[in-house]
């Protein structure tokens, strides 16, 4: 008999539309290195099927399985099993609309990364060939582009959970900046009119739960005031 | 190393009575689409040449058919029939004791452990056999399978369901072409067959799955460039 | 995709930002200032004449109502924000803030009364 993981899920039917309850699970520690991921799957193949979680790739690029896993915020793929403390208390992420068991409605997540206007661009005509950027260029990107819209950041920011309405969010944030530090990007000015806004923007208060929770160990704290920091350039 | 057959403009393309053609309004690009550049072979990655140069190409013939056909033609009044009876034959029948030989979870780990023994890099003639014989007898089963869960609001088994009758298909027509094809090429590298034979199979082929047998056609490679010379295929070596 | 109605950016926020910070200089410069005043008095350093006198000075006044307005526009900026984050009723939110506008200017006000008064 192998060992035993013990697991405390968080489960909600909307057809029956009773309370939200925690459920246990025993799953077999199947091989070494076992994610969390392998044990949710376990669960829904063996045991029940009607557990409902969002999964895909599998190895935390997709960013569809971001869960609160014992209280913190991160990609249940890949989450070891062997760092947690049991039993796993699995739950959906904080602040959100559970649709169903562990998944949440993304809606206003996404249309928040939509209202920064996540494409280049320009107002230069198109150039025969590619638009170009130095290696120094391009790095400025690194830290931004790695962003896999998880959604673990911007749900476990205080800020977002009293203010999410209006607050954009670390995760959306990062993304504004991104493209604000983009050399090909010609639209700073109206990125930056768009995002100077007492609660789209200076709700961020430094608390830095985004940059413990950014399973791709990004920082968007340092991003909100790099975009802080250029408002301030062109004012005084 | 397969994908839905199209022609240069990204339209999927069918072989009717008078010949190829194409399927108006309905377009493969990418990892889904085969438009015959690589040959029958795809290794390697044509990723690049399918984003850069067809799916542009496949865009441009998108906005011009749109131009010239603004509105959507109308609907076959029971066009929507067929989706709903296929989602509704899943919920209809559960699983209610729970028995999990005829789950979807184990019925797609049987077909990809066959897939696995039978299918993966190095490949016979025998071996194949016996994994077409397995994989159809799995396939049969298919019918049998149950969900357990009957939950009509984000239903991932039902997902899960639906995705594995399409991977069962896949898998089928797959295998079939395999063991039908008697040379090595690319990926397929059979041990009883090493060499690649390119007078008899310099071609596609085309799989379909018609009263529940697998049907093999095949097409030939387009190996004529529009503007420059061809120049003959050669013993890939490394 | 649901449909939502954006209503953009207020274009306005900087400045509270940039006085919260601007005060918060103003306050880590001078607020030292009278507690050092305080741990003189109490080892004996200065006596009541001399505090009375230091208090006295005009750059002494000058700095002490630099004090006062950084302190209440500092406090004002960060009780604001505290008062968007939990009270979520517009109409709350604007009448609380507009109390707390009255209740610290008339606190600065009589505050900066006294200051000047002295010796005056």
């Amino acid at each position: 008999m192998s060992e035993m993981i013990a697991l405390s899920v968080f489960r909600y039917d909307p057809e029956q539309g009773d309370k939200p309850a925690m459920q246990a699970y025993k799953v077999p520690m199947s091989k070494p290195g076992m994610k969390l991921l392998d044990a949710l799957n376990y669960i829904k193949w063996e045991l029940d099927g009607s557990l409902t979680y969002r999964r895909s790739c599998g190895e935390g690029v997709c960013g569809s399985d971001g869960l609160n896993i014992n209280g913190v915020n991160g990609l249940a793929c890949i989450t070891p099993i062997a760092g947690l403390k049991q039993p796993i208390h699995v739950r959906p992420l904080p602040s959100m609309q559970v649709i169903r068991d562990l998944v949440v409605d993304m809606d206003h997540f996404f249309d928040q990364y939509r209202q920064i206007q996540p494409w280049l661009k320009t107002e230069t005509p198109t150039p025969e060939h590619e638009r170009l950027q130095s290696p120094e260029q391009r790095a400025e990107l690194d830290g931004s582009y790695e962003c896999i819209l998880c959604g673990c950041c911007t749900t476990s920011c205080p800020s977002w959970w009293w203010n999410g309405d209006r607050f954009l969010g670390p995760a959306a944030l990062l993304q504004a900046n991104r493209w604000i530090v983009d050399s090909r990007d010609e639209a700073m000015g109206e990125r930056l009119d768009q995002l100077e806004d007492s609660f789209r923007l200076y709700r961020c208060h430094q608390i830095m739960n985004c940059m413990e929770a950014c399973p791709k160990e990004l920082n968007p704290t340092a991003a909100i005031d790099n975009i802080k920091r250029k408002i301030l350039a062109r004012k005084s | 190393m397969g994908g839905i057959p199209t022609n240069r403009f990204g339209e999927v393309v069918y072989n009717g009575p008078e010949g190829e053609r194409s399927c108006a309004g309905l377009y493969a690009i990418g990892e889904a689409a085969c438009v015959s550049v690589h040959g029958a072979n795809r290794l390697g990655g044509n990723s690049l040449l399918e984003i850069i140069v067809f799916g542009r190409a496949c865009g441009n013939q998108v906005m011009k058919r749109l131009k010239q056909h603004r509105y959507h033609p109308a609907l076959d009044k029971d066009c929507w029939q067929k989706g709903v009876e296929r989602v509704e034959s899943w919920l209809g029948e559960l699983n209610r004791s729970g028995g999990s030989d005829c789950n979807i979870a184990n019925i797609r780990l049987r077909m990809q452990t066959i897939m696995q023994e039978h299918f993966s890099v190095y490949r016979t003639d025998e071996v194949m056999r016996e994994g077409v014989q397995r994989l159809e007898t799995l396939a049969a089963e298919l019918p049998e399978a149950r969900l357990s869960d009957g939950n009509r609001i984000f239903n991932t088994e039902l997902i899960e369901a639906m995705e594995l009758e399409n991977l069962m298909s896949l898998a089928r027509v797959t295998a079939a072409g395999a063991l039908a094809r008697i040379e090595s090429r690319g990926a397929h590298a059979r041990d009883d067959y090493p060499d690649r034979d390119d007078t008899v199979w310099m071609k596609h082929t085309l799989a379909s799955i018609r009263d529940e047998h697998v049907k093999l056609d095949y097409k030939p490679v387009r190996v004529r460039p529009m503007t420059v010379e061809s120049f003959p295929p050669r013993k890939r070596v490394y | 995709m649901k449909l939502v109605k954006d209503p953009g950016s207020a274009r306005s926020g900087f400045k509270d930002w940039y006085l919260q910070r601007l005060s918060a200089v103003v306050l880590a410069v001078l607020l030292p200032l009278p507690l050092a005043l305080l741990v003189m008095v109490y080892t004996g350093q200065v006596d009541q004449f001399g505090l009375l006198d230091i208090i006295d000075h005009f750059v002494s006044r000058l700095l002490h109502t630099l004090l006062i307005i950084a302190l209440i526009i500092h406090a004002y900026m960060g009780l604001k924000v505290m008062i968007e984050d939990y009270v979520p009723i517009i109409g709350w939110r604007v009448s609380l803030i507009g109390a707390m506008l009255v209740v610290m200017s008339g606190f600065g006000i009589w505050w900066l009364a006294i200051i000047w008064a002295w010796g005056g």
